[in-house]
């Protein structure tokens, strides 16, 4: 590939820089919210085969909370924030002034609360993208679930995956002090857009 | 005799006629578990739907991935392996929609189509479904005890219930 040569790094390394940088931003907006320093532990770029989409955070019946946006514009796809359930009750507390708890079904007032949490990290994750590249990446409202993570992960994916794209992941993780996992934050560009977004990506590094 | 789980993951077919088996679909979304008994025999079948149809030219990919393909193959492979296609009693639950806000009558809620496309292809078979659990916003995992043809299914709210006993007489519910 010819942006190989002139860019000197590889089209993966590439998109996972475009990943840390987003979530470098989604991660200090979301300090703000949650009044405490949140960090980035782990940024990656991988395909993934669909058979490994429910066991992707380990027991496919484990219960997490997710922000998901449809992204469209130049770059097409889907954006993936996950919280695991302690970090999302403690998040909800946080910005409610509300204890919150597991029992029953979430409050509207809950709902949104992690609606809210969710996009502000795609919101700073997605515009931290636009700057740099130069591309238009607009996330749709938030669709927000609680549930097991496989039935989420694969309601997520398999649209794009019906329509023919890879399952290419940029996962970002990050966490606080006390612990190294609160949750993840994932980009997953359909394939018809990776040209795009590595030749954006590419003219970036350059001119950096 | 020890129970033994036996993971059918997406797209993946299993027939089995061991006792302590126990075929297991955890956490579907918008996916379908189509479950088959046969009593005279005690042979549990299970697939783990991915897809409504392999009409986009995929039909390679995984024996039951696709619901216009399972759902044959899972009969056939019930007959081969000793099952008699008029015994045979059918239970599927999943295809719900988790994603609700976002996809709400639009073509991404995939579960309600593979739940379309299940039915229709089980109509081309000349069978019916004795019990079902589709739909609604929550995920499933969905079990079938090889030796008393019972199906349960597990949401996270309302824990594990029985969804139908299929080795029983009328196969319906748990008596």
């Amino acid at each position: 590939m010819n942006d190989r040569k002139h860019v000197g790094e590889h089209p993966l390394d590439l998109l996972q820089s475009i990943g840390n940088m987003g979530a470098v931003k989604a991660t200090a907006s979301l300090s703000v919210l949650a009044g405490h320093p949140v960090e980035n532990s782990y940024a990656k770029v991988r395909i993934l085969p669909l058979e490994e989409v429910p066991g992707l955070f380990g027991d496919p019946e484990r219960m997490i909370a997710a922000i998901i946006f449809q992204v469209s514009g130049d770059v097409r796809g889907q954006f993936i924030a996950t919280f695991l359930m302690q970090d999302a009750l403690d998040l909800i507390t946080a910005l409610t002034g509300a204890e919150c708890s597991l029992e029953g079904e979430f409050s509207e007032m809950e709902t949104s609360a992690l609606a809210e949490a969710g996009n502000i990290l795609a919101s700073s994750y997605l515009a931290a993208i636009e700057r740099t590249t130069g591309l238009a990446v607009v996330p749709s409202p938030p669709a927000v679930a609680v549930d097991m993570a496989a039935g989420i992960l694969t309601s997520a994916v398999l649209p794009m995956h019906e329509a023919g794209s890879e399952i290419l992941l940029i996962e970002a993780r990050f966490g606080d002090r006390e612990r190294e996992l609160m949750g993840r934050m994932i980009l997953l560009p359909s394939t018809e857009s990776l040209p795009r977004l590595l030749r954006a990506v590419g003219g970036a590094a350059i001119n950096a | 005799m020890p129970e033994q789980v036996i993971a059918v993951n997406m797209g993946q077919l299993e027939v089995s006629r061991r006792g302590g088996d126990v075929l297991a679909a955890l956490g579907l979304g918008s996916c379908v578990a189509v479950c088959v008994y046969d009593p005279r025999v005690r042979m549990g079948g299970m697939i783990h739907v991915v897809l409504p149809s392999s009409a986009i030219g995929r039909e390679r990919e995984g024996q039951a991935k696709f619901a216009d393909l399972g759902v044959p193959r899972l009969v056939a492979a019930m007959v081969k392996e000793g099952g008699s296609r008029q015994r045979l009693r059918l239970v599927m639950a999943g295809g719900a929609n988790v994603l609700s806000s976002m996809n709400h009558g639009s073509a991404l809620d995939i579960g309600s189509r593979n739940v379309a496309a299940v039915l229709a292809a089980l109509e081309t078979e000349k069978l019916s479904v004795w019990k079902s659990d589709v739909g609604g916003k929550t995920s499933r995992t969905v079990r079938l005890s090889v030796a008393s043809g019972t199906v349960r299914v597990k949401t996270l709210r309302m824990g594990e219930k029985v969804l139908a006993t299929l080795g029983g007489g009328n196969g319906q519910g748990s008596d």
